[in-house]
């Protein structure tokens, strides 16, 4: 299912978007992250979804860049809609002789509005940036931590250590699944092969993040460089338009 | 011999579609006849794993058309048996007796399974995860050949293996009944020519040569 998002996975191009760093990216993502966050209301979500659909045209991404949803994630969304319709509530509509209350219905829709809005907004920021210039940016982002003594090179090497790791790992569960499908008994005992799934995925990743851990540990303590060139007119036109619809949630 | 697995035109395009897509194979034609020892050899990257995913009816082919016996292979799969490098990811239950009764419930086919693989009734009980590489590998093909498949596939058996491990894994292929058809997919024909028949090249997706390991 990861697979199938194609997170960090970068598409070459020569857009305003790809020209901006990864700090100004990763800054934009955080501010509309918070003021998503602190206000999730029909009116931010629109918010975020005009820009991620500014972003994405501006970016000139192709369509083809759009994840596919499995099928098991559009029945888990469906169920949820269902039960969002059976919890009621406010408001009411009305219709011929009968009213249904979709209070529920709604606030479920809101909230795949919103968490849907969010992962658009990571999308298009691995869409958009060179995986390895992420620490970077993290370790741009984190520089004021370092008044506060906290430990922000571990923190930078351990972002780094996942960022690296979550490809690998998308790719061993993308392989688990494919050959879990392929077994024959399973239909009898779909929750005990889900648990073994996922402890196979967990023993994976467990393995995976130790080896690179370990080869980390082995080069030495990481210190990833915090760029300190000057902001283009790309990193200020995407600052903008984030800045922008931030002040537009927050007046809203 | 009677053909068992037929490939017609066919290509494979990781991601099709996508800013990522990337051709794999292209334009493959294959016969593979019933008992056929077949080594697949390549560098990286030349398409090999592709070609046993495909064989293994794991993936479909983006054009062309792949059969085993009359039936598209994506649909044979339960006839077909994979064993992957990273064969810890499809040994999904904690011990080996529950790993081979999830291919097969007959007792006596898992312990042939076992004892063809090196293994004894005494190893049913063992933890997967007491298992070293190369006795993972070697439970994967037994529960593998616990299915009774028509067509084994082995994706890199010797990968990351020591050299007993290797001789030992060697040993119990070379062993499989000679009605068994293998597919053998490997970057170093040295270690596996013993196993094959037959053997094919892939460079950059196409098949670049048929013949005998010799």
């Amino acid at each position: 299912m990861i697979g199938t998002l194609h997170l960090l996975r970068f598409v070459p191009g020569d857009s305003v978007v790809h020209r901006a760093g990864s700090r100004s990216k990763i800054l934009a993502l955080t501010m509309l992250i918070f003021a998503l966050s602190f206000d999730p209301e029909w009116s931010s979500v629109a918010v975020i979804w005009t820009f991620a659909t500014l972003v994405f045209v501006g970016a000139r991404l192709p369509a083809g860049a759009l994840p596919r949803p499995p099928r098991a994630l559009r029945w888990a969304m469906g169920v949820a809609l269902v039960l969002g319709l059976l919890a009621g509530g406010e408001p009411t509509i009305s219709f011929g002789g009968g009213s249904i209350d979709v209070g529920g219905l709604l606030f479920q829709l809101r909230f795949f509005g919103v968490t849907l809005g969010l992962l658009a907004l990571a999308l298009l920021v691995g869409w958009t940036t060179p995986l390895g210039q992420l620490p970077e940016a993290a370790a741009w982002m984190l520089r004021p931590l370092r008044w506060l003594r906290l430990p922000i090179d571990d923190v930078v090497a351990g972002l780094t250590l996942a960022v690296r790791v979550l490809p690998l790992m998308a790719e061993e569960l993308s392989t688990a699944t494919a050959l879990w499908s392929s077994r024959p008994t399973k239909s009898k005992r779909a929750l005990v092969d889900v648990v073994d799934l996922a402890a196979t995925a967990t023993t994976s990743a467990t393995r995976r993040a130790t080896e690179l851990g370990e080869a980390m540990s082995s080069r030495g303590p990481v210190v990833v460089p915090v760029r300190s060139s000057a902001w283009c007119r790309s990193d200020l036109m995407v600052l903008a338009v984030a800045s922008t619809s931030v002040a537009v949630i927050i007046v809203i | 011999m009677t053909g068992l697995v037929r490939l017609r035109g066919v290509s494979v395009v990781h991601n099709a579609g996508t800013p990522w897509a990337q051709p794999a194979l292209s334009d493959l034609d294959l016969d593979l006849p019933q008992g056929e020892r077949l080594l697949v050899v390549g560098t990286n990257g030349s398409g090999k794993s592709t070609l046993a995913w495909l064989l293994a009816g794991m993936i479909g082919p983006t054009t062309g058309t792949a059969f085993l016996g009359d039936a598209p292979i994506v649909d044979a799969r339960s006839e077909i048996g994979l064993v992957v490098q990273q064969t810890r990811l499809q040994l999904l239950r904690p011990t080996v007796s529950e790993e081979l009764a999830a291919f097969t419930s007959d007792v006596v086919h898992q312990l042939e399974a076992l004892e063809r693989m090196g293994f004894s009734g005494a190893d049913l009980r063992r933890r997967i995860d007491d298992l070293s590489v190369g006795q993972q590998r070697r439970i994967g093909l037994a529960a593998q050949l616990a299915r009774r498949p028509r067509l084994l596939v082995l994706d890199e058996p010797m990968a990351g293996l020591d050299r007993p491990s290797r001789v030992a894994l060697t040993e119990a292929l070379r062993d499989l009944p000679a009605t068994a058809t293998v597919v053998v997919v490997t970057h170093d024909l040295e270690d596996s020519a013993a196993l094959g028949t037959r053997v094919i090249r892939l460079e950059g997706g196409h098949l670049a040569g048929d013949g005998s390991p010799s």
